[in-house]
């Protein structure tokens, strides 16, 4: 169970099972069907190697499992190490090479000593620390990387991938109520330039369970309605909707079950009022730089620390005008993809045995970009950017 | 951001919490929770203010259950009790009145508990002069608690945010929170004595100051005084109020069985009325 030897073999891409899973997902960039992109808060730092000391000794192979149940009854170590291996077998060595206890623990060789006494580790040799990661990465690749040039890290799977896989999407009807509001939007923007007192926000949001449309509204904002967003509308149409369809007062107050389509990335008040709401999914086509409150900032809907959670989605599909024009607009864009552009360096570095890339150097934007175009270009005419213009 | 209220820390030991108004108004805006508690409601209740004339203006109460929308909060109520308000002024009619923008930065809000991440923006959305709040929200308060939205420079909204004010009857707020939750459990124990009821300091979970205000922040409202309360995320003392009041005001809340709020209610149903001049508070 604790083999660790490595086998240095070209790595493997992981393989998910997409067992009726037609759906065709870049899981690197968080892509489904090259058109709607996933919004998820990731730790930027996730996939940067940082290393700490920690205390091993080598043991002969026969007595390891009298040697692991004593380190591994160490509980008090402040320093969590579930995702690194105890056991290291070293290439040419006859003897295995156990992780004690992290030197944040234990400061003294005198005291690493007596711990091991007391615990009735049986003869070892060689006390020393060494360094290990101190967290696993989120790319399989990285983690056998790591694995072959620090110390073996136990690999669990990428979480996000399995999520990606289990997502349902039906392009058919999301499309559908995309183009609705896309069209609605577009609508108020032409009414708004002939008319000069009309004020309205090209702002639409349409709530839907599935295929069927639950409510519809526009942004009606003003100096005496400041309140009036679009999505506090719809949520307002509905819940007085199921008040007047439901004697029943018990907890069905909820839009569990609803996805919401919305022109603009919400703001912090709409973002929230959605959490309280407990919808599915959001799919938004334009980031708001300013005051959105999902992808710009916030990631209100991905936030540990609030009590539920939503599914975010960016639409970046471009076989419609009226569609890709509002969410590619964007320059935004590329702000999200970079991180996962410095990833597909990070593997391709690997792949192909290249380790003269220092992989935990910041790769340069323009460097990125071009990365990013390359890999778009490869893309074997999806079209993920069509003809966007990247201003610089 | 820094508060407007500008008299230097080191010439005004005597705090501004010590001003009869703030418990006044947060004990208006806890008569309002306990009223809502008696409806099934989340306790959580406000009372909104004209800070010029001293005048309540508008009230709110969480209606979530009743109108089965998870974000009927209390500020909503209140805020658009203002905006209606505001429209039917003779003045705004006629298109010289003030704009609400303008009418809201005269306002200031006491809610019994920190407003949540949606509120928090919708206030400062509106413009809101100040907040006072009794207890934090650690599931999503949006004044600090989980996030600091009232005054987040992140933010690129119209205005650049208020400032808030926690502790004014902290516990009172956590105790008509915690009567609902043991009520909704099924689990609620007979009514206790009046004099079994004790409030005890170490029931209470600390009040983590830094999360809402700076140590400046704080002193300038809390006074000198109370400087180890900022350092020991203890509750304020407030020189005159008697020990055990915050525990008579809560058995005083329970008591009734349905809180009467008619007379809040009915002074915030008169016109808005924005005299220039300033009012002293009648109590």
């Amino acid at each position: 169970m604790w083999s660790t030897v490595h086998n240095p073999s070209v790595p493997s891409y992981e393989m998910v099972k997409k067992i009726n899973n037609k759906l065709q997902i870049d899981y690197q960039k968080g892509l489904i069907e090259s058109r709607l992109l996933q919004i998820i808060s990731t730790d930027p730092k996730i996939n940067i190697l940082n290393l700490i000391p920690v205390w091993v000794i080598e043991i002969n192979p026969k007595d390891s499992s009298k040697a692991l149940n004593g380190v591994k009854s160490v509980t008090e170590d402040p320093v969590n190490l579930q995702h690194v291996k105890r056991v290291k077998k070293e290439a040419g060595k006859n003897t295995l090479t156990v992780l004690v206890c992290s030197k944040t623990y234990l400061s003294t060789e005198e005291e690493v000593i007596q711990m091991l006494s007391s615990l009735n580790v049986p003869d070892y040799t060689n006390l020393r620390t060494v360094e290990v990661p101190d967290h696993g990465p989120n790319i399989k690749e990285l983690s056998n990387q790591w694995t072959r040039e620090h110390w073996p890290l136990i690999w669990k799977g990428n979480v996000n991938d399995q999520i990606l896989n289990d997502t349902v999407i039906n392009m058919d009807f999301i499309y559908s109520h995309l183009k609705k509001i896309s069209e609605k939007s577009l609508e108020i923007e032409m009414e708004t330039q002939k008319e000069k007192d009309n004020t309205a926000l090209p702002i639409v949001t349409l709530i839907a369970k599935g295929p069927e449309i639950v409510a519809m509204e526009s942004d009606k904002r003003s100096p005496t309605d400041p309140l009036t967003h679009s999505i506090m509308s719809c949520i307002d149409q509905i819940t007085s909707t199921q008040k007047l369809n439901n004697t029943d007062t018990s907890h069905q107050y909820l839009l569990q079950g609803y996805d919401v389509y919305t022109t603009h990335e919400p703001c912090t008040m709409c973002c929230m009022a959605l959490i309280h709401s407990r919808i599915n999914r959001l799919i938004y086509l334009k980031q708001s730089c300013d005051t959105g409150s999902l992808r710009s900032r916030y990631f209100i809907h991905d936030n540990k620390y609030l009590n539920s959670k939503y599914e975010v989605w960016e639409w970046v599909g471009s076989e419609d005008e009226q569609i890709s024009n509002h969410s590619l607009q964007n320059n935004g864009l590329l702000d999200i993809l970079l991180p996962k552009v410095c990833n597909v360096r990070l593997c391709d570095v690997e792949q192909f045995g290249d380790n003269s890339g220092d992989t935990t150097e910041e790769i340069r934007p323009s460097c990125a970009l071009q990365l990013f175009r390359e890999a778009m270009h490869s893309d074997k005419g999806t079209g993920l950017l069509g003809d966007v213009q990247w201003d610089a | 951001m820094t508060d407007t209220t500008t008299t230097p820390i080191s010439s005004s030991p005597a705090s501004h919490i010590l001003e009869p108004k703030h418990h006044h108004f947060m004990k208006q805006a806890l008569r309002l929770a306990s009223h809502a508690l008696h409806t099934n409601e989340v306790p959580v209740a406000c009372v909104f203010v004209h800070s010029p004339t001293n005048s309540i203006v508008s009230y709110g109460m969480n209606s979530t259950n009743d109108s089965l929308s998870g974000v009927k909060h209390a500020e909503f109520r209140g805020i658009e009790e203002i905006l209606s308000k505001t429209c039917s002024l003779p003045e705004f009619q006629t298109g010289g009145g003030k704009q609400p923008i303008e009418i809201f930065k005269e306002i200031e809000l006491y809610v019994t508990v920190e407003p949540c991440v949606m509120c928090a923006s919708a206030l400062r959305q509106i413009g809101i002069k100040r907040v006072y709040f009794g207890c934090g929200n650690e599931r999503f308060g949006g004044n600090g608690s989980v996030l600091k939205i009232n005054d987040d420079p992140q933010v690129k909204d119209l205005f650049t945010g208020y400032v808030s004010y926690p502790g004014i009857y902290r516990k009172c707020a956590i105790l008509l929170l915690r009567e609902f939750y043991t009520r909704e459990n099924g689990k609620a124990p007979e009514p206790r004595q009046k004099k079994n009821r004790v409030l005890k300091l170490d029931e209470f979970p600390e009040i983590k100051w830094k999360d809402y205000l700076t140590e400046e922040e704080f002193l300038r409202f809390y006074g000198l005084t109370n400087r180890e309360s900022f350092q020991n995320n203890t509750d304020i003392i407030v020189p005159q109020a008697d020990e055990n009041e915050e525990a008579d005001l809560f058995d005083t809340l329970m008591a009734d069985p349905v809180q009467d709020i008619s007379d809040i209610i009915e002074v915030s149903s008169q016109p808005l009325c924005l005299a220039n001049k300033k009012q002293k508070l009648q109590l």
